[in-house]
């Protein structure tokens, strides 16, 4: 860590929790430049809090790296079990969507490899004075 | 809708790139994969909306249509898994009080009048 930069300097950007503030509540209510520089600081030394509980599950469970499972237990362990099942559910879409990235990827370089087949295909069977196609890479 | 209520997208309205960074400052952490930096993001979102909802029932209780800084401290002192912010959204003292200092508690960083 530098001299001049702690935890409390690493803020999220204002219109975001701002955002998220306005969501938890309901809509005439409004809330004090002090309590939203409050909500600011809490979210930044929870996640410090959170990841540092949850490395020290990973180490107990024998692993360097922090999975899924030891933010999980960390949870448990800081007394906000209550978010363990929403996090199940969105921890299910995240990975779905991270398939569907690599779906598209994939099929992308199939349909390369598809392309370049048939290519390849047409320089065999027709005659020599059919110039010959450089090879796509 | 509130963070808690939004339907499942897999995605996270915290800026991944700042959660990393703040995960980074942790010497001690080796490494997080990233359904763990998502699994963080996510989970602070909803910490963020169970602050200010405990906050606001406070403001409630005290007849305001404004969350005020108080109302969260007391949140923060009456809600047992917030006690690591303690330090962080401190009670506040009164201006009133003699300004001569006590050995009891150290005066906190935030002073408002009441």
């Amino acid at each position: 860590m530098s001299d001049t930069t702690t935890i409390e300097d690493l803020d999220f950007p204002k219109a975001v929790l701002t955002r998220v503030i306005k969501s938890s509540l309901p809509e005439n209510i409004s809330i004090q430049k002090e309590a939203r520089h409050g909500v600011s600081k809490a979210a930044t030394v929870f996640v410090s809090y959170l990841a540092a509980t949850a490395n020290d599950c990973a180490r107990e469970s024998g692993h360097k790296t922090i999975m899924t499972n030891d933010v999980l237990k960390a949870l448990e362990a800081v007394g906000l079990a209550d978010f363990i099942d929403r996090l199940k559910t969105d921890l299910d879409a995240f990975v779905a969507r991270s398939k569907e990235k690599k779906k598209t990827t994939a099929t992308a370089d199939e349909e390369e490899e598809v392309e370049e087949e048939e290519e390849s295909a047409m320089d065999v069977d027709e005659s020599s004075d059919v110039a010959k196609r450089p090879r796509t890479e | 809708m509130a963070a808690s209520e939004a339907p499942t997208t897999g995605t996270s309205n915290l800026p991944a790139a700042r959660v990393r960074r703040i995960i980074k400052e942790d010497k001690d952490i080796f490494a997080c994969g990233p359904e763990s930096l998502f699994l963080i993001s996510r989970a602070t979102e909803y910490f963020i909306d169970s602050l200010v909802r405990e906050s606001y029932e406070f403001s409630r209780l005290d007849k305001r249509k404004t969350v005020q800084y108080k109302d969260m401290a007391k949140a923060v002192q009456s809600i047992e898994p917030y006690d690591f912010l303690a330090d962080i959204i401190p009670p506040t003292t009164s201006v009133r009080k003699p300004a001569a200092p006590t050995t009891e508690t150290p005066v906190p960083p935030v002073v408002t009048l009441d």
